[in-house]
């Protein structure tokens, strides 16, 4: 039995990366290095005004001033900041209609199967994508400004909308948050804008879809989504990026102000290209992301599956500020091969009947390092906070390792907080249930491995959740432990 | 020997300093109050006769007092040597944890003498040996450092209770221990710590373990205005099995911290962590447990468990279990809860015609019995159940 379940797992280890394809096209790119003056070009090609760029270069003094974390339980090699290009585009800018989009870009998307065609409207899901530093087209922009949505890249809305996000950018990540939100803020080049005015719900779900491409640039996108009084909105995001041998850097943020009633649903589906069998290339993941549940009886839900990029340092947070409001966070990480991935959350509870969920599935397979971190802040003022967490993790093969660290800070009597957590391999005696029953060991695994992340995948929204079950059943299929 | 290691130590914490709130396991803990506190140069004084029974080692100001041993009724099971002629460095190994751990080579470069106690080959003893731990000075702010090393050779059966006495002027007590517990060995530990004085406690206690061990660590500790106990425990070879069961009262602005790591690093180990405090008034408590599972200790079954009852408004609870994994045939867990007394059970209670507060005290007993019944030790067992009654009505 054993050796047939290392063949098996031996043979999933060796599925290869489907989104690792590169694409031709020419590229406007920044010579590699760092200073002020980057920052100021950065700035200038991009029309800012003169506020942001001072912002700018306020940060990147900061980060001058910080040294990298070392906290986090992953190795990898040290970065290089002066050898990266913090700018790179496709030369033809984009235009109001998708024809005019360099039809190899199209052909990408295509390949990665975005809705970016408008033919795929029956989908009904706005897309903005990201190919490396900037936006190249928003899907349904129209439709949705017929609703008052702001759904735009980031760069048009620090032209269209500079009152906006004047008033938001850095509100929940200031730019000295830490090393790399501080990094990401002195030379972020594009992202994602969403607002949604008083008492919309937004009539589809909205998407961005991020994707590195050019060699020895870093991504450092910035998103900032902002539901105003009543809302709703629920929010992809997805991530590609080619294989390369050199490891490339993503340092994004993302901001979510989640006003009075209103609820922000955020999905990430990450598949950044994780290196191969050696641990060689494969995107470093340093993502701050973070949100605030400003108003009462707001919302804000995390929901991401993990299974790429080589080093993953990601906590999506939510701060509950207003009474009553609600702070969700799912996870599938899925580490293989030599992946490491330290991720969690930080819940921090300060209104009153504040009220947070953490559910994480860690599985890891092969070499690969999963970590969960996670913080429970329960304030003095924050009266019958409850919170509750379960992290469970998954053990495939004996070479990985899987890790807890949650941090519970309890001020407040009569908060109730729960955590619980366990690790294991998957159970001989289900297998051997599954397979008495005829099914095969292939299937077996996946269904028990779907069935320990079903928790999370039923958070997803539907197309999403197609995605992840394919997605894990891709990356584990045939598995044992 | 010793003399080397304390140049080490003294060396390293003159380099580093006292601890700052940077590092993890300082995180929660301030080692500023500590600061305050010098070396004794004399700690000898003792102006109060202890009475001691024949089943008893007195430890004065962490010096063992030959007198008690003159009388004691298993001396024949003991081997004792003063540390200084130990040439031995395996005896004075400890993890990497603690030496690199600024306070703990405070601890090794101030202590002046120390035993190193041997309970020989397949020592059976029937009832539990009891150690005084009697701390007394005259001189305000000083620190009273205390380094033992105890042996249990190979089969041997022990049970010890320990429990510490401060007199005179309140002191900083820094106390470092290590356990070496054989193969096949027994060893059921007792702690008992009521502190009347305001005596601040730091402690260091290591144990490396070999195959087939049973270990059992009790302690029951009440009032400490700062207490901060580390425990590592090396599961080093296969069948090995350590619990440990604490229960906590803290109150007024009592500060109280445990620290525990166990490391498993050989297969078919089990290890049980099970932490219960009780916080009232604007006390703080933390607990920062820690299993590390190493590479091929498979069929390791740990379990991690800490509760904290919050009584006032004020009081804190900290509470960071962990687990580092790297085998996959294993079953590991951990549970954390904090909150008050639940106010259905409560509810309960009243509609019985029970008053209000003698329902919160019915519950908060219940809540620490739940501990108090895994201990190991009856004796201890008892004067916890009579600690814990006199803290609940105080």
């Amino acid at each position: 039995m054993v050796d047939k379940n290392q063949q098996v797992i031996d043979k999933t280890l060796e599925q290869e990366y489907k989104y690792g394809f590169s694409t031709n096209i020419e590229e406007t790119k920044f010579e590699p290095g760092l200073n002020e003056d980057v920052i100021k070009k950065l700035s200038k090609i991009k029309k800012e005004p003169q506020w942001l760029l001072d912002w700018r270069l306020k940060a990147f003094r900061n980060w001058e001033k910080m040294s990298e974390p070392t906290w986090a339980n992953i190795k990898y090699e040290p970065i290089d900041y002066q050898a990266l290009s913090y700018y790179a585009a496709p030369k033809q800018l984009k235009n109001d209609s998708l024809d005019d989009v360099d039809p190899e870009i199209i052909e990408t998307y295509n390949k990665l199967g975005i809705s970016l065609n408008e033919q795929k409207r029956l989908q009904g899901v706005a897309v903005d994508a990201v190919f490396d530093s900037v936006s190249i087209a928003t899907t349904f922009k129209k439709e949705l400004s017929k609703h008052g949505i702001i759904f735009c890249s980031f760069s048009e809305a620090v032209q269209d909308h500079p009152e906006l996000v004047k008033k938001y950018l850095g509100s929940v990540i200031p730019a000295t948050d830490n090393y790399f939100a501080a990094l990401n803020s002195a030379v972020f080049s594009d992202g994602s804008f969403v607002y949604i005015p008083k008492g919309v719900k937004c009539p589809m779900e909205l998407s961005t879809y991020f994707r590195i491409n050019a060699t020895n640039t870093g991504q450092f996108e910035r998103t900032l989504i902002v539901a105003d009084e009543g809302s709703y909105v629920s929010y992809l995001e997805g991530c590609t990026a080619p294989m390369r041998d050199e490891n490339q850097l993503h340092a994004a943020c993302v901001e979510l102000v989640a006003h009075k009633d209103s609820t922000i649903k955020y999905s990430t589906i990450q598949n950044w290209y994780a290196g191969d069998k050696e641990g060689k290339g494969g995107i470093y993941n340093f993502v701050t992301k973070r949100g605030t549940c400003l108003g009462d009886n707001s919302k804000i839900s995390w929901t991401q599956v993990e299974t790429g990029s080589a080093v993953t340092w990601k906590y999506p947070s939510v701060i509950m500020q207003g009474d009553n409001s609600v702070g969700e966070f799912y996870s599938v990480a899925v580490t293989k091969n030599k992946q490491q991935a330290d991720t969690g959350t930080k819940m921090i509870h300060i209104g009153k009947n504040t009220k947070s969920t953490i559910i994480t599935k860690g599985i890891s397979a092969g070499e690969g390092q999963n970590t969960y971190r996670g913080g429970v802040k329960i304030l003095k003022n924050a009266e019958n906070a409850q919170n509750f967490s379960q992290c469970d993790s998954i053990l495939i093969g004996d070479k990985c390792g899987a890790h807890t660290f949650p941090y519970i800070d309890v001020n407040n009597p009569t908060a109730k907080m729960e955590h619980e957590a366990t690790t294991s391999s998957i159970g001989e005696d289900q297998l051997f249930y599954c397979n008495q029953r005829g099914i095969k060991l292939d299937d077996a695994v996946s269904m028990i491995v779907n069935g320990f992340c079903k928790e999370v995948f039923e958070e997803l929204p539907m197309e999403f959740a197609v995605e992840a079950k394919q997605l894990i059943e891709v990356t584990l299929e045939n598995s044992v432990g | 020997m010793i003399d080397i290691l304390k140049k080490i130590s003294s060396d390293f914490f003159n380099k580093q300093g006292y601890p700052s709130k940077k590092l993890e396991n300082w995180k929660f803990t301030s080692s500023k109050n500590l600061i305050k506190f010098d070396k004794q140069d004399s700690p000898d004084i003792v102006s109060r006769k202890i009475e001691t029974d024949e089943s008893t080692l007195l430890f004065i100001n962490g010096k063992l007092c030959l007198d008690t041993l003159e009388n004691f009724k298993f001396k024949d099971n003991l081997e004792i040597q003063d540390l200084v002629n130990i040439n031995d460095e395996n005896v004075f190994a400890f993890s990497n944890t603690f030496s690199n751990d600024s306070m703990f080579n405070l601890g090794m470069s101030d202590f002046e003498s120390g035993h190193y106690i041997k309970f020989k080959k397949n020592t059976t003893l029937e009832n539990p040996i009891k150690i005084i731990n009697f701390f007394e000075n005259n001189s305000s702010d000083c620190r009273i450092t205390s380094f033992n090393i105890f042996h249990f050779e190979e089969g041997s059966q022990v049970s010890i209770i320990e429990k510490d006495i401060n007199e005179g002027t309140p002191s900083f007590n820094l106390k470092l221990n290590k356990f070496i517990c054989d193969d096949a060995s027994n060893l059921k530990f007792g702690k008992y710590i009521e502190e009347k004085s305001d005596c601040h406690l730091l402690s260091y206690s290591y144990y490396e373990v070999g195959k087939d061990v049973c270990l059992n660590i009790d302690s029951m500790n009440k009032n400490s205005i700062f207490s901060k106990e580390f425990i590592e425990i090396d599961l080093n070879n296969t069948g090995s099995d350590a619990k440990i069961n604490i229960l906590n009262l803290v109150k007024n602005e009592q500060h109280l911290d445990n620290n525990i790591l166990i490391n498993h690093n050989a297969e078919h180990c089990t290890s049980f962590q099970h932490v219960r405090n009780i916080l009232d008034n604007k006390s703080t408590a933390v607990f920062n447990g820690k299993v590390i599972v190493a590479e091929g200790a498979q069929h390791t079954d740990s379990n991690q468990s800490n509760k904290n009852l919050l009584l006032s408004l004020d009081s804190t609870a900290f509470s960071n279990p962990q687990l580092e994994i790297y085998a996959d045939d294993v079953s590991c867990g951990h549970g954390s809860t904090t909150g008050a007394l639940d106010e259905n059970s409560i509810f309960y209670l009243r509609a019985r015609g029970i008053d209000q507060s003698s329902a919160q005290k019915m519950l908060i007993k219940a809540f620490a019995k739940e501990v108090i019944d895994e201990f190991s030790l009856s004796s201890v067992q008892d004067i916890s159940e009579i600690a814990l009654d006199s803290w609940i009505n105080g």
